[in-house]
């Protein structure tokens, strides 16, 4: 089943055609990865099914349990509260917020309590504490952040706010959660874990995963389905081994010696 | 000594008005980098609130601060919903010059509708003065030092301990990725918006009590003074604004204690331009990158 569909999606920057008539399609459950070279329009079209920036023209849609919805004309917190989350090229962590505050801004949405049974610690207050505490943990545990859960998030090492990203993204109950190269900057130790991470979204907390990254050997290895972009276009989808023997992929991205 | 303490004491009250106000300040321009200049009319409108409740309704001290509170709170989130919201997307300083603009429509609103006079702010709290180790102490200034203290207490345990305090600093840090993680920062902007203008609105009754006189101008000075002990605090910083606004009641206190009441006004601005010199972001400011 669809999870999330994009049909002849584009966005012209000015006289740029950073994005052309993408058709694409998620399945629920799926690992999807969407490679190519720098400037093809991989972080734009993020950007797009996100919300941060909308398409000159297409469209999106997301099948949820009332029926299909366009994405369309939503704004990104209303896009994160359909079940899409996301994390950055370059990390954007609320750096002076611990990493437990970070997990708690990004539930805000599910758990917004009434403003005074908070401030009056009324009953209603606890109930909802207890639970939203209770999912802190469990998500501080799952990404091995519990000893760094009240340090500021901005003074951790790069691969554990990489981590915190995630988690944070996690932490919006999100149905699909979407990477934007979260191998970059990390040695091969980092990205093993890393890969380890991204079974774990799927397996434990049942997200569907959209990836974009430069790491070929991480993106073979775990993605089931493929689509590369070049140039704003589409030039090819398909399973790792499909994409590996694709002529055009070779040429345009992955060059003659790539081994997974 | 005696002397010292003595304008320690004044300039603490004065101060702790001063430090509500630049709290104000502060958590506006943390969120949305808006010098909201209309902050002190504000407080204005929170004097005039209470003037208005005690004299026609008789209500004591603290209805009288709280519905003061609430109202400027709500008047706050309105001017922020009908001024600043539809400029959201627009350079800085457009919203900066309509700010401007705000406060000349509440200042003369209020002439207009209700004269420019200077009114008599009424006693509701009887003046007792006790004098401890020589130092003379109102009741009422301590009043105004305590119920200060309480609401930067309250306000910092808003803000570290609630879940839109949550939000409010994590808007602060980054609005795009707070609002992908599904916070609604038009929410998380109109509750701040509502949270400093309480505080105003509570400075206002109490300088009302204070200085035993208000007017529709009142607002005009100490917004600017708050906003120079907001920048002398590291504007965005909480903490600062508080300590900002008790540095500026003091200083002001004491150069009016050694005979130069014509300059208290000159030697705040003065204390403005060598912070701005020497120390750019404030006592508690941090030199923020840019983000790229």
């Amino acid at each position: 089943m669809a999870l999330l569909t994009v049909t002849n999606l584009s966005k012209k920057f000015g006289g740029l055609d950073a994005v052309s008539n993408v058709d694409m399609h998620v399945d629920d459950g799926e690992l999807v990865a969407l490679i190519g070279p720098n400037g093809a329009g991989k972080t734009t079209l993020f950007n797009m099914l996100t919300g941060v920036i909308p398409p000159t023209s297409g469209k999106i849609t997301l099948t949820t349990a009332t029926g299909t919805i366009s994405l369309l004309g939503h704004k990104p917190y209303q896009v994160a509260k359909l079940g899409l989350a996301r994390t950055f090229q370059n990390i954007r962590l609320f750096a002076n917020l611990s990493v437990r505050d970070n997990l708690l801004a990004a539930m805000t949405h599910r758990y917004t309590e009434n403003f005074f049974a908070e401030i009056f610690r009324l009953p209603a207050y606890y109930k909802k504490e207890a639970k939203v505490g209770a999912w802190t943990d469990a998500l501080l545990r799952e990404f091995d952040l519990t000893d760094v859960a009240d340090y500021d998030a901005g003074n951790l090492p790069y691969g554990t706010q990489r981590r915190v990203e995630i988690a944070r993204a996690t932490a919006t109950s999100p149905r699909i959660i979407f990477l934007d190269e979260p191998a970059a900057g990390m040695n091969p130790e980092e990205t093993a874990a890393l890969m380890k991470l991204i079974g774990k979204l799927r397996t434990d907390f049942q997200l569907t995963v959209v990836l974009i990254e430069h790491d070929m050997s991480l993106v073979m290895n775990i993605a089931e389905r493929i689509y590369v972009l070049n140039q704003g276009k589409l030039i090819a989808e398909g399973t790792p081994n499909e994409i590996q023997k694709d002529q055009a992929v070779v040429d345009s991205y992955l060059g003659g010696g790539v081994h997974a | 000594m005696q002397t010292f303490f003595q304008q320690l004491i004044n300039g603490l009250s004065l101060g702790s008005i001063y430090a509500l106000l630049a709290l104000g300040y502060t958590m506006v321009y943390g969120i949305i980098k808006l010098i909201n200049f209309a902050h002190g009319d504000i407080y204005m409108i929170g004097a005039f609130w209470g003037y208005y409740v005690i004299n026609q309704y008789h209500v004591d001290f603290g209805v009288a601060l709280v519905s003061s509170m609430v109202i400027c709170a709500a008047l706050g989130m309105l001017i922020e919903y009908l001024a600043y919201k539809p400029l959201r997307n627009s350079p800085r300083i457009t919203a900066l010059i309509t700010a401007i603009g705000v406060s000349y429509f509440l200042e003369n609103g209020m002439s207009f509708l209700f004269g420019a006079n200077t009114r008599n702010f009424p006693q509701v709290v009887a003046s007792h003065r006790f004098t401890v180790f020589g130092v003379a102490v109102t009741n009422i200034q301590l009043l105004i030092v305590t119920v200060s203290l309480l609401l930067m207490v309250a306000l910092q345990l808003i803000v570290q301990h609630t879940r839109m305090g949550t939000a409010m600093r994590a808007v602060a840090v980054d609005q795009e990725a707070a609002e992908l993680v599904g916070i609604n920062p038009n929410h998380v902007i109109s509750f701040t918006f509502g949270l400093g203008s309480a505080l105003a609105g509570a400075a206002g009754v109490l300088i009302g009590l204070y200085y035993n006189s208000i007017d529709p101008l009142m607002g005009m000075v100490p917004g600017i003074k708050a906003f120079v002990a907001a920048v002398v605090g590291g504007i965005g910083s909480i903490p600062g604004a508080a300590l900002g606004g008790f540095l500026i009641g003091i200083l002001e206190t004491f150069v009016q204690a050694i005979g130069l009441s014509a300059y208290k006004d000159a030697a705040v601005y003065v204390v403005l331009i060598v912070i701005l010199v020497v120390l750019p972001a404030g006592i508690f400011g941090k030199n923020v990158k840019e983000k790229v």
